[in-house]
């Protein structure tokens, strides 16, 4: 297949997989209890004041016709206003996106660089310590509760030894000049070494509570595909030929495995993108996911909607770059 | 011919019954999955009141107070138990709903092909794309918090993975000579799928129950951690944890430790149960 | 063990010199089933010779014990597997790899499985010329294109540049040929070369084999099920049931007068199959969970006698082959 038609027809299922997931979106939000009218305007105001506001948002239309106006209004990028922070919901997420990028990006780098490791070395020894390393830590971080590891890292780090700073946003720091929007790479751009340790030490315990919950089941995944692999025919064949160990796991095996992990990688960064809804509120990170929960308890929807939507953007949009970065990479899909 | 000496190893146990008990046993999955089931049948009935105010709040784990009390002066403990019924009872139910639906749904769309079967795919594909807990979190909040709701919420946003399990497993089986063969015969399409096709994937679907329901457990832990699970006072470990989050940090730790450690626990030991029955499944087929 | 048990043969030195080879799975600690019996067989230099045997006799679990792979849970259990003079059994697992490619080589059933999706034909030949010997990346690179155009690859040159999946299943056979001969390996076993190519192209695959094996004076071991593929190509063969070789001798006259009532038995259930009528041989293939205490066919001998019985027989020379019956 020709690369161009492969893309083309991934973005229309894109398009359609977002179609649906705005729709759902759109339904369960107009179902939250109360009136935005009321909220935005406040339960004082005169009645004719509210049925002005209602009648501005649309919210007396039928439904499908108020959905109708929301697509035409997403796609000339707006996504509504938020009443709660009173800002159009593009500026709210413009300043909270970053600091999930950021975390999640930490978190990702921070969940390979364990577990496929580990994962490749248990599956070469079987029964081995690091094999039960390896089922012990994948068990307990598929198992645990990121909320929770998050707290008990919280209780040991910060309450007992007092080797981490209080959960408390993204800095207790200076705020490093807007370059990006990542406190980190903006410090290391402005050269401001004390505020870029205030912003990655606010990000060590999130970080981490994530790679434990992330790099969990890429352990089992990477170890499954391993094992699968090193008893594959052309292992045994290379092996038949004397070809040293080294580069039977290295140059043979190893990318026959990097294909499919990568893969659930990308699954992982798109999850981690869409925003942590429980580890940003543990740890009072002012992201996607805070911004979400927030709004959620307060019936405020556009930023429910927004927040659902660049979730399910971000999932498909690394999901999709992936797939085509497999296409060139793979020599199976070339002809 | 050869004696068979060496293929009968095994004792022969007195009666089933004692070898399934001792099979228990030996197994540390099934061994803490009884033991938990026990807890949530039977532990409600031994330990105080969850609701009620028992002396001192705030107080440390004690011989009186195992796991200490919270700081409306409840016993912990207690809460802890009772609750175990509550959330093993939701994970279980949201669980089987979701095998219901999810299972024929999958079947069927292996079995029908076509329109029917790509429109399942791309729902439950755009299904995966969604944010899960923000998809539970907006129903949950949209309908009000109640049991049924959260039933109903977490046993949809599992139906995907067995819909998803289903149809691959099934997909296989609809070219496969036995199936053709039972429709030579004439049988019906609903005879084929539940005598022909259903029990051949059946113990891919048990082995991944098991995951679902610990799943099942830390959605409606995370819904009540964040304020939309179960409603005040009830008695559940995720909104047990979230009671105890300001204390935490500060020296009553207790309060949201116990409950969190056992979700771990419950959760963990589904999971190892899942492994099991798989592994299990595997080694007396392929033991050569 | 490996000592040299009274040999029964002549003494001529062969390249492969395999005596009462005894493979056995455990599970824990005890013997759960001995599918290899004291499997004996030579071959001598510049030979071809067939193992020919049903499935479940033991002949791919040979080849495997040869080259030091067998699988999981099987372990030799006694005999000795001498390569050139050299005692293979024991043999560090450093040697047995320097051995691999240079001395022996196997090619597997399936030659698309056996070649690497991911690495190109020609990269793959070359890392293993690359493995046993000084030539470097442009050299082994060249002689891999070599080696492809003499197994018949057409444009070479180009097809080594290619993956397998891009490969037809002759093609693949032919590359997985000029992998395992790119060492110039005194041994090539073969096992089942030909499983799954269609009748032509078996015909075309098994003719370079012989060619290529014979031009570089290198011995075969061509393990198959079909007699017919044992005649066409090989001058010697041996018929394995039971985890036991039964008879082994010049093919021409081991397939026209069999000595062993195996060998009978099975070359009937091929005759027959020819002409378009079924003969099966009546009973079962015995299971192989302990040690055999009387010959494995008895029970399904029609010549079977009270002597029989009285221990499993063992490998005697008769004229001009050696056969396992007491009644030959």
């Amino acid at each position: 297949m020709h690369l161009a038609v492969y893309v083309l027809r991934r973005l229309a299922y894109m398009l359609v997989a977002l179609f649906g997931v705005s729709l759902v979106a759109f339904v369960v939000t107009r179902l939250l209890p109360g009136n935005p009218a009321y909220m935005i305007v406040g339960v004082m105001a005169d009645e004719s004041t509210v049925i002005a506001v209602t009648e501005r948002l649309g919210l007396n239309l039928p439904i499908h016709e108020q959905y109708f106006r929301y697509i035409q209004q997403l796609a000339s990028g707006d996504l509504g206003d938020s009443w709660r922070t009173r800002n159009p919901v593009t500026t709210d997420i413009g300043a909270r996106w970053p600091a999930t990028i950021e975390l999640g990006s930490a978190a990702l780098v921070l969940a390979l660089a364990w577990s496929i490791p580990l994962g490749i070395v248990s599956a070469l020894r079987r029964r081995s310590f690091s094999d039960r390393l390896a089922n012990a830590l994948s068990g307990f971080g598929v198992s645990i509760p990121e909320f929770f590891l998050g707290m008990i890292l919280l209780l040991v780090f910060f309450a007992t030894l007092e080797w981490a700073p209080p959960a408390l946003g993204r800095t207790l720091g200076d705020v490093p000049p807007h370059t990006t929007g990542f406190y980190t790479v903006d410090a290391i751009l402005a050269g401001d070494w004390d505020a870029f340790k205030a912003a990655a030490v606010q990000m060590i315990l999130p970080a981490v509570t994530l790679a434990v919950t992330v790099g969990a089941p890429m352990v089992r995944v990477t170890r499954g595909f391993m094992r699968e692999t090193m008893a594959s025919h052309h292992i045994r064949s290379a092996r038949a030929l004397g070809l040293p160990e080294r580069s039977i796991v290295l140059r043979h095996a190893l990318p026959n495995v990097l294909l499919p992990v990568s893969t659930m990688g990308a699954i992982m960064y798109g999850y981690l993108l869409g925003g942590t809804v429980l580890v940003e509120f543990v740890f009072a990170r002012p992201g996607i996911g805070k911004y979400a929960i927030d709004s959620i308890s307060e019936s405020d929807f556009a930023p429910v909607l927004a927040a659902v939507l660049l979730s399910a953007l971000s999932y498909l949009l690394v999901y999709l770059i992936m797939d085509i970065l497999h296409f060139v990479i793979d020599p199976r899909t070339r002809t | 011919m050869t004696s068979r000496t060496f293929r009968d190893r095994r004792t022969p146990t007195p009666s089933q019954l004692g070898r399934l008990v001792r099979e228990v046993l030996r197994t540390p999955a099934y061994l803490s999955i009884a033991i938990i089931v026990l807890v949530a049948l039977v532990g409600p009935f031994l330990v105080r009141d969850p609701l009620g105010f028992h002396g001192g709040t705030l107080t440390a784990p004690s011989a009186e107070f195992w796991f200490g009390t919270d700081q409306f002066g409840r016993d912990i403990f207690a809460r802890v138990v009772h609750a175990a019924r509550l959330d093993l009872w939701v994970g279980l139910i949201a669980a089987a709903l979701a095998v219901v639906v999810g299972m024929p749904l999958g079947a069927l769309g292996a079995y029908r092909g076509g329109a029917f079967d790509a429109l399942l795919l791309r729902v439950s594909e755009s299904f995966q794309a969604f944010p899960t807990l923000l998809l539970a979190l907006g129903i949950v909040a949209a309908l009000g918090p109640s049991i049924p709701i959260l039933i109903m919420v977490i046993a949809m946003v599992n139906v995907p993975v067995y819909l998803r399990l289903t149809r691959s497993a099934v997909k296989p089986l609809v070219d496969s000579d036995f199936v053709l063969a039972a429709r030579c015969a004439g049988k019906s399409q609903a005879t084929i799928l539940r005598r022909h096709i259903l029990p051949n994937v059946s113990e891919i679907v048990f082995a991944q129950f098991s995951v679902n329901v610990a799943w099942a457990i830390q959605i409606l832990a995370a819904l009540s951690f964040v304020g939309l699970g179960v409603k005040l006072p009830t008695a559940e470990w995720g909104a047990m944890v979230r009671d105890g989050i300001d204390y935490m940090y500060y020296g009553q730790w207790w309060i949201s430790l116990f409950p969190g450690l056992a979700i771990l626990a419950t959760v963990l030991t589904l999971n190892y149960l899942s492994d099991e029955i798989r592994h299990g499944e595997r080694d007396s087929i392929g033991n050569r | 063990m490996t000592g040299n048990p009274a040999s029964p043969v002549t003494e001529t030195p062969s390249l492969l010199n395999i005596e009462n080879l005894t493979v056995g799975f455990r599970t824990g600690r005890e013997v759960a089933s001995m599918p290899l019996q004291g499997v004996n067989l030579r071959v001598p230099r510049a030979t071809r010779m067939s193992l020919v045997g049903e499935s479940g006799s033991g002949k791919s679990l040979t080849a495997s014990a040869v080259i030091g792979m067998l699988p999981g849970g099987a372990e030799i259990l006694r005999g000795s597997i001498r390569l050139d003079g050299e005692e293979l059994i024991g043999a560090s697992k450093q040697r047995l790899r320097d051995l691999r490619g240079p001395q022996i080589a196997i090619m597997f059933q399936n030659p698309r499985a056996s070649l690497n999706p991911v690495l190109t034909v020609g990269g793959q030949i070359a890392e293993v010329i690359r493995t046993h010997s000084d030539a470097g990346r442009r050299e082994s690179h060249h002689r891999a294109i070599d080696l492809l155009d003499q197994m018949g690859v057409p444009d070479a040159r180009r097809r080594a540049g290619d993956y397998v999946h891009q490969y037809s299943g002759g093609m693949a056979q032919r590359a997985a040929l000029a992998m395992a001969l790119s060492c110039q390996p005194d041994l090539l076993i073969a096992d089942e070369p030909t499983t799954g190519l269609d009748a032509t192209l078996q015909q075309q695959v098994l003719e370079l084999v012989v060619e290529q094996v014979s031009d570089r004076g290198a011995s075969l071991l061509l393990i198959t099920h079909d007699i017919a593929i044992a005649r066409q190509t090989c001058e010697r063969t041996a018929v394995m049931y039971a985890g036991r070789v039964m008879e082994s001798g010049p093919t021409a006259s081991v397939t026209s007068s069999p000595a062993n009532p195996y060998t009978t038995a099975l070359l009937r259930a091929f005759a027959t199959v020819d002409e378009g009528r079924m003969y099966a041989i009546p009973g079962t293939v015995p299971t192989l969970l302990d040690p055999l205490a009387e010959c494995p066919f008895a029970d399904r001998c029609p010549n079977a006698a009270e002597e029989c019985r009285d221990g499993v027989p063992e490998l005697r020379t008769i004229a001009d082959r050696e056969v396992a019956c007491v009644k030959a």
